[in-house]
């Protein structure tokens, strides 16, 4: 035995959509190295809604993470038909966390939609703003900011009237908001 | 030296991180790079007329000067036997693991990603020779890319310097490389001919795979030079063509992004590497 040249793997590519189109809609029963080629064939020619489609419901819920990321690492534009925006809204509202962040993640670095439509009602945890904040040099980023800012002004203000009620019967000292003023 | 001003070297900026990967922040560009794109400007056929020069690059019409440009812009500092606790983890942790999964009689394939001047692969056969005993029992196939293709031929040729060989024992160097120059040493010929080097993007996923696949994947002090979306696309890629339960080393300082769960972290010896899940 040896050191050799040149290694034994097969290249896997596609040519056409029907070729491909097989191995996402069935993620899970094929062999991942043609799920994976299957993937960059949709990316490559912008058939995003299929396999946002697909995606979405083979994995709304749970699984299915290194497609996933796999998917949204090759993703260099920004998708701009509302069919493909509205099957992200979705994504981002899924079950399933890894889906849901990716999709996030994506939306973030694409910097070409409007954060404050694009991610009402999502939960928007500590990591979420980790991530926003990192990202504060696009516009759409700075101006959902401002929003999440506006809202828990207004949370804390709420929170500080209850305190300032419920402080009447104890010492100013309790009151987590003593210190603000209230 | 020809003067490229804020705007334009921005608009440079954007070219070469989507073209390489590699993305000049701010305050480097403006103290290290403004100068150095001057110089080339100025010595490149465009004689400091960056519009020229900048159309050229971004159409593609003069493969040449664009590559001398990339080779210019990369950054290829390495020598042999660099971060050698990770060499030491892959022939008695690594090696020995996936020797126990893969089939008998297939080969390991170990890619080098970037390679810059060959140095680390050509460490990784030296320490496969001798430290490792199944070479005699599989084949191992090992394969550099680089992006730089001066670095390519450098790697080809096998001639380094005495401050490249420098970490290397006495023994092992007698017996891997013949003395050529009071100050230069040349890789051993059958070892110069096992190794496969290419000049290849790793941002080009058609050309890595075409490659083929592998078991374990190093790519040490590269991803530091890209932004967050680049690295996740390259580690992303680097997942596509590992085989099950293959590896990646990066280099000490870098990492694949937690919320990635592509890779297990693991300590193996004294490495922090990352297995395929």
């Amino acid at each position: 035995m040896a050191l050799k040249k040149g290694t034994e793997g097969k290249v896997i590519r596609f040519m056409e959509f029907d070729e491909a189109r097989v191995y996402i809609e069935n993620m899970k029963g094929h062999p991942e190295n043609f799920v994976l080629s299957a993937i960059d064939y949709m990316v490559d020619h912008k058939e995003y809604y299929f396999l946002f489609k697909n995606l979405y419901a083979q994995f709304g819920d749970s699984g299915g993470e290194e497609y996933i990321e796999y998917l949204f690492s090759r993703m260099k534009r920004c998708c701009e038909r509302s069919q493909d925006t509205l099957l992200l809204k979705k994504m981002l509202l899924s079950l399933n966390e890894y889906l849901s962040f990716r999709v996030f993640i994506y939306i973030v670095d694409c910097c070409g939609y409007d954060l404050n439509d694009m991610l009402k009602n999502v939960k928007i945890g500590r990591r979420h703003l980790e991530y926003l904040l990192k990202h504060g040099e696009c516009g759409y980023v700075r101006s959902f900011m401002r929003q999440i800012a506006q809202e828990s002004e207004k949370n804390i203000e709420t929170v500080c009237e209850f305190f300032r009620i419920y402080s009447e019967n104890f010492e100013p000292k309790d009151n987590p908001c003593y210190d603000r003023g209230n | 030296m020809a003067v490229v001003n804020e705007g334009d070297l921005k608009r440079l900026r954007d070219f070469i991180a989507l073209k390489t990967g590699i993305y000049i922040d701010d305050s480097k560009l403006e103290k290290i790079y403004a100068k150095k794109i001057g110089e080339f400007l100025k010595q490149s056929r465009y004689a400091g007329d960056f519009n020229a020069f900048y159309s050229a690059m971004v159409f593609e019409k003069d493969s040449k000067t664009l590559q001398e440009f990339i080779n210019f812009i990369t950054v290829n500092e390495t020598y042999f036997f660099r971060e050698s606790y990770q060499f030491d983890t892959l022939v008695e942790h690594i090696l020995p693991e996936l020797d126990g999964l893969r089939e008998p009689g297939e080969s390991i394939n170990i890619l080098s990603a970037p390679c810059s001047s060959g140095e680390e692969l050509y460490s990784i056969a030296i320490y496969i020779m001798e430290k490792s005993s199944l070479i005699k029992k599989r084949d191992f196939s090992l394969v550099g890319i680089d992006i730089d293709s001066s670095m390519i031929e450098k790697a080809k040729r096998g001639v380094y310097r005495h401050r490249s060989v420098a970490k290397i024992p006495q023994d092992i160097l007698n017996r891997y490389f013949k003395k050529v120059s009071n100050d230069s040493y040349e890789i051993e010929k059958n070892l110069r001919e096992s190794l496969s080097f290419e000049i290849l993007n790793v941002l080009d996923i058609y050309s890595l795979r075409r490659l083929g696949s592998f078991d374990v994947v190093f790519s040490r002090n590269m991803l530091i030079y890209f932004d967050d979306k680049k690295r996740r696309e390259v580690i992303s890629s680097f997942y596509s063509i590992l085989k099950p339960n293959g590896y990646l080393l990066l280099g000490h300082a870098e990492k694949v992004p937690d919320d990635m769960s592509l890779f297990e972290r693991i300590k193996l010896g004294e490495s922090i590497v990352y297995r395929k899940r």
